[in-house]
């Protein structure tokens, strides 16, 4: 099966192809057809795992574009890391394809919806074959797009309409950046295949600067797509969209493709430190910025965006501090808790018929019983709670950072543990705890398509932790490491995982303290400007319209001016003399044709009689 | 078989042209058909054309020559040719030709008239891009802008004449600093290689100019402003800032398919002419002045980009992003590399693709909306979902996503200008400042699509006509095409890439 792995994201495309020419007529089929490709997917996907942890690789290529003596390639290549991205990325997929079919059921364009959602699986799949940077951008590019098309999918409302716009343009900026970044990395090795770029990196071919360039380059990119500071102003906004979008695109997997990306890049952050503390940096100032504003943030999907945000700066955090396996952990254990909370929150959404405004929430707990207790696992999940997922893989990132031994990083990590903990909690006592706040009648359960995705999700927020753990000697790290020289991975003692569920004791126990009976804390009358900054989220969008768009809009009206007055201006007067002139020289024809041969014909003779006459031709 | 082919393929509209004035004024079905086939048989014949090219050889390829007018000082040469660089431009031609005439259903004052001048612009530009002698390519040069003064001053909006004499004016201002440049490289090609008789066969004078001994007989200054002038005639075709205002006139009162014919192909012969006679027979010079190309280059895709965002007008804001776009050609090109040659060949081909289709879905929205005007459309995804769908993909082309054209010749481009950094200084800064044009051209592209495509469906846009059976020949053909070549660009580097070797070689040696 290995070497057909390719068949794996030509499935999906295979139901968007026909989604897209027959949608219309197949209305009630689409969610099957969709479905079905991306059960096949997670079936292929499953084997090539298997296979590729019994020890199989394999790779193939085939000519693309010839530029001079150099054939760019296309093809697949499946490695330890990309099989397993495969079954995460089939597994959350599938199952958000599964729970939007009673979430979507509504919907009069649930055929263009799923569309969209096969197309990004497949886009996000040949993101994770891809062999060369070229390749990967070409898919990073079109999971943009669907993330584009889905946040905007009721195009309809003007905030989904702006939302997608911004998460299109936010994300470019970073996009450009890759792309310089792999012009770059090519101009210098001469190769867009990870294999020869980084072996030539290693052999010290490329200077020291250029690495770190060209890194920091690459690494703009993954700010832009996993909403890392300061390019996160995206993300939120993007929870216009669906909330199965939300939870396979916004929290699984598309922006994880960041942390990916610096991952498949990892030998040039190796061999470039400085590149190697921007990127520490950045992710630990996102996670307790973005962990900030979650915390006073009064709707359900947007604080889980927040999260989302907080938990990728973990993941670059880890990544920055030489912990490639912890980062990648966590990146697998996340996409499975937080598409777990999204589409429990999902849940929540549909029985209150689309609202997502917690002060109108509170007291589901006996209402949507299994809800509420996924919604709790997710919650402890990502809280780092022994023994569920989040706890080992929180566990790695912090011993990375640990074993690093910079004091601001650690100080971050550790606050940001106390915070997820805090509005982690907040967000589950203000939603099920307490009594019901909301106006819609006896809101409950939605039926098997919904639940049973989150039952599954659950079961993987618990249990997806034990592939990196003491007792089988921390298997995920021989899987993904062999054969790849990226330095020890440091492990937590007992001491560290004592301290890091204290700190998430703290935060939780202060949550149920503030908010354990579902009501408003009373935060926002005791700390007035702190909860008005972060009501705020620090006023970034405000600046960036202040310091960027309204800048760049007068100084287009700038150019319009110009144009209009200057430029103009100049051609209509010589041209109201050049015409002057033309009437008075041919007054029997007045036709345009004569003008025009006028103009052109005059013109030329005289210029060439003058040149003519300098360069002496005719003397 | 393929003795005359060339001279068939670029006759055979004009034949066609001959063949409707025969016809019956009142038979507009007649004629349409008439029109049609004549466009589509030329398509057929530049296929045809495209099949006995051979990619992997050097130098011109199906190649006539007939001796024609002796002026005793110098001679003029019946000689066509193609190369890997006018191969691509002659199937663009064809192909933007037929969906055009195709798409001209709208047309219904003098349609005689109307089709007759759009065949003999077709000869004409097929003519530019197989001509291999100076005074021919003149010619045909000429003979494409005599239709397009007429087209735009008889079919067109209501600011028809001003936007046709200001085309006047600046071809006019171009075509005389033409003939002169070509007349000068004439001359001088002759004086630097001491002959008697002057040759306008650009293959000879490059010969001439590649001489060695060159620079003690004509001085840098005279080869500088040879270069130069070659470059300023071409320019207003392009258009390069500040020679541009022409544009959004023409391009917004023109009739659709005109536009498509002046977007698509027309601004490429601007980008033809710098290339085939400004790199083509002074590469030196083109090395020289690369700097200046190339921050001509980032100025025209920075100050059409923010252009376009500001326009109230869809038509408006696509040709103001159309002007942006070719930026990226003079970019790829002046940085002499291997990619960026290539990039600029790709950005030829693959805008003259993605503009005709804008343009088109431009002018069908109008067709259904009599509106223009950004802030009166809104919600056209639920009148006209199809068609609206089409307005994004062809917004997706044009802004450069990838697995469409668009993104090819701009990877090819900025590989290039990165790349160019022994030749032009501060390279890197002229390439950061194009990719932040990429940015700004996704910017005004979606606030076209949200403008036009998103929001609440407007009352007076309800029940408006999809897709109509005939609009789907441009739509499908257009960006199928252009999804072929992003998806695999081998399709077209396979043609180009010989070619490009021997620019850049001669550039070296």
């Amino acid at each position: 099966m290995i070497q057909n792995a390719w068949l794996i994201p030509l499935l999906p495309l295979a139901a968007f192809v026909i989604l897209l020419l027959g949608g219309r007529q197949l209305k009630q089929a689409a969610p099957v057809i969709a479905i079905a490709s991306v059960a096949g997917a997670f079936v292929l996907s499953s084997v090539v795992l298997m296979e590729r942890i019994g020890g199989d690789t394999f790779a193939a290529t085939v000519r693309w574009l010839t530029i001079g003596p150099v054939d760019v390639t296309m093809g697949f290549e499946v490695t330890a890391l990309n099989s397993l991205m495969l079954f995460v990325v089939t597994a959350v997929s599938l199952l958000v394809h599964i729970f939007s079919k009673r979430y979507m059921a509504e919907d009069g364009r649930i055929h263009v919806f799923y569309g969209y959602l096969t197309f990004f699986t497949f886009s996000m799949l040949g993101l994770v074959l891809a062999p060369n940077l070229l390749q990967l951008f070409i898919f990073w590019e079109l999971v943009g797009l669907c993330s584009f098309l889905l946040v905007g999918f009721w195009y309809f409302k003007k905030e989904a309409a702006d939302a997608a716009k911004k998460a299109f343009l936010v994300t470019r900026i970073g996009d450009v950046g890759l792309l310089v970044g792999l012009v770059l990395l090519f101009n210098a090795t001469g190769s867009f295949e990870y294999g020869a770029a980084f072996a030539a990196v290693e052999a010290g071919e490329v200077s020291g600067t250029m690495v770190t360039v060209i890194a920091l380059c690459i690494f703009l990119g993954a700010v832009g797509k996993s909403a890392q500071f300061p390019l996160h102003v995206w993300l939120p906004d993007a929870m216009e969209g669906p909330t199965p979008v939300s939870a396979l695109i916004h929290a699984a997997t598309m922006v994880a493709a960041g942390v990916y990306l610096v991952a498949v890049t990892y030998p040039l952050f190796l061999a470039s430190g400085t590149a190697l503390t921007v990127v520490a940096y950045t992710g630990a100032i996102t996670a307790v910025f973005a962990a900030s504003i979650a915390l006073v943030n009064t709707d359900i999907k947007r604080v889980l965006a927040y999260s989302t945000v907080s938990q990728l700066g973990l993941m670059m955090l880890a990544l920055g501090t030489a912990g490639y396996v912890a980062g990648l952990f966590h990146l697998m254990t996340h996409a499975f808790f937080k598409a777990l909370l999204f589409l429990a929150a999902g849940s929540v959404i549909l029985a209150l018929h689309h609202r997502q405004d917690i002060t109108r929430m509170g007291g589901l707990w006996h209402r949507m019983r299994t809800t509420a207790v996924t919604f709790l696992i997710g919650t402890l999940a990502i809280a780092g709670i022994f023994p569920l997922a989040g706890f080992w893989s929180k566990e790695a990132v912090l011993a990375a950072v640990w074993a690093n031994g910079d004091v601001v990083l650690i100080t971050l990590a550790a606050l940001t543990t106390v915070l997820t903990a805090f509005y982690m909690f907040r967000l589950f006592f203000r939603v099920f705890a307490g009594t019901y706040r909301g106006d819609v009648e006896a809101p409950a359960e939605n039926g098997k398509t919904v639940t049973v995705p989150l039952i599954v999700l659950a079961v993987f927020a618990v249990t997806a932790g034990f592939v990196h753990f003491p007792l089988n000697g921390y298997w995920l790290e021989g899987f993904m490491t062999a054969g790849l020289n990226y330095g020890d991975q440091a492990h937590g003692g007992l001491g560290l995982a004592a301290v890091s569920l204290l700190l998430a004791a703290a935060g939780a126990g202060l949550a149920w303290r503030l908010y354990g009976k579902g009501e408003e804390s009373g935060m926002q009358e005791k700390v007035p400007a702190v909860h008005h900054l972060l009501e705020n989220k620090y006023y970034i969008d405000e600046i960036y319209a202040a310091v960027i768009v309204r800048p760049l809009m007068t100084l287009s009206r700038l150019f319009v001016e110009v144009d209009r007055w200057i430029i103009d201006g100049a051609v209509n007067f010589t041209g109201a003399i050049t015409f002057r002139t033309g009437r008075q020289a041919g007054k029997q024809h007045n036709g345009q044709l004569q003008t025009y041969g006028l103009v052109s014909v005059a013109g030329g003779i005289a210029l060439i009689a003058a040149v003519f006459a300098v360069r002496g031709y005719f003397g | 078989m393929t003795g005359n082919l060339l001279s068939v393929l670029v006759f055979l509209p004009l034949a066609g042209a001959l063949i409707l004035l025969m016809l019956p004024r009142e038979n507009h079905g007649l004629i349409r058909s008439m029109a049609g086939g004549t466009a589509l048989l030329t398509l057929g014949v530049s296929l045809f054309a495209w099949s006995r090219f051979d990619g992997a050889a050097s130098g011109m390829q199906l190649g006539e020559s007939y001796p024609w007018i002796d002026f005793g000082m110098a001679a003029v040469r019946y000689e066509l040719g193609v190369d890997g660089l006018s191969m691509p431009l002659l199937v663009l031609t064809t192909v933007i030709a037929a969906i055009a005439v195709l798409a001209s259903v709208k047309i219904t004052e003098r349609v005689k008239e109307y089709f007759v001048w759009m065949l003999v612009l077709t000869t004409g530009l097929l003519g530019v891009f197989t001509a291999l002698d100076l005074f021919l390519f003149f010619l045909f040069f000429e003979l494409t802008l005599i239709p397009v003064f007429f087209l735009i001053s008889i079919w067109g909006g209501k600011e028809r004449n001003r936007a046709a004499f200001k085309f006047l004016l600046y071809t006019g201002l171009g075509s005389a600093v033409m003939f002169v440049a070509f007349i000068a490289l004439a001359f001088t090609g002759a004086e630097a290689a001491a002959s008697a008789q002057a040759s306008f066969n650009m293959i000879v004078l490059a010969d001439m100019f590649a001489n060695p001994a060159i620079p003690e007989v004509l001085g840098t200054a005279v080869r500088a402003g040879l270069f130069a002038a070659v470059v300023l005639a071409f320019a207003v075709k392009l258009p390069v800032f500040p020679l541009h205002t022409w544009l959004p006139a023409a391009y917004t009162q023109a009739p659709v398919p005109v536009t498509m014919i002046l977007a698509g192909v027309m601004s490429k012969m601007g980008a033809y002419g710098v290339l085939r006679v400004g790199y083509g027979i002074l590469p030196d010079q083109a090395a020289t002045f690369a700097a200046v190309i190339a921050i001509f280059g980032v100025i025209n895709i920075i100050y059409g980009a923010c252009l376009a965002l500001v326009q109230t007008d869809l038509k408006m804001l696509i040709a103001y992003g159309s002007m942006s776009h070719m930026g990226i050609i003079l970019l790829g090109a002046a940085s002499y590399t291997q990619a960026g040659m290539q990039g600029a060949i790709f950005q030829m081909v693959s805008h003259g693709l993605i503009a005709a289709l804008l343009f088109f879905i431009a002018g069908a929205l109008y067709e259904r909306t009599k509106t223009g005007a950004l802030s009166e459309l809104g919600g056209l995804s639920r009148s006209v979902p199809v068609l609206a769908g089409f307005m994004l993909a062809a917004a997706m082309a044009s802004l450069g996503l990838p697995g469409l054209s668009g993104f090819v010749s701009e990877l090819l481009a900025f590989m290039g200008i990165f790349g160019a950094g022994d030749l032009i200084p501060a390279a890197a800064v002229i390439g950061i400042i194009g990719v932040i044009g990429m940015i700004l051209t996704a910017g005004y592209l979606l606030i076209a699509v949200q403008r036009t495509a998103f929001g609440e469906m407007k009352e007076q846009f309800k029940g408006l006509p999809d897709v109509r059976p005939g609009e789907y020949v441009p739509l499908i053909g257009l960006l199928g095409l252009s999804i072929l070549i992003g998806v695999y660009p081998n399709l077209l580097s396979d043609i180009i890439n010989t070619t490009v070797i021997d620019i850049i070689t001669r550039a070296g040696g």
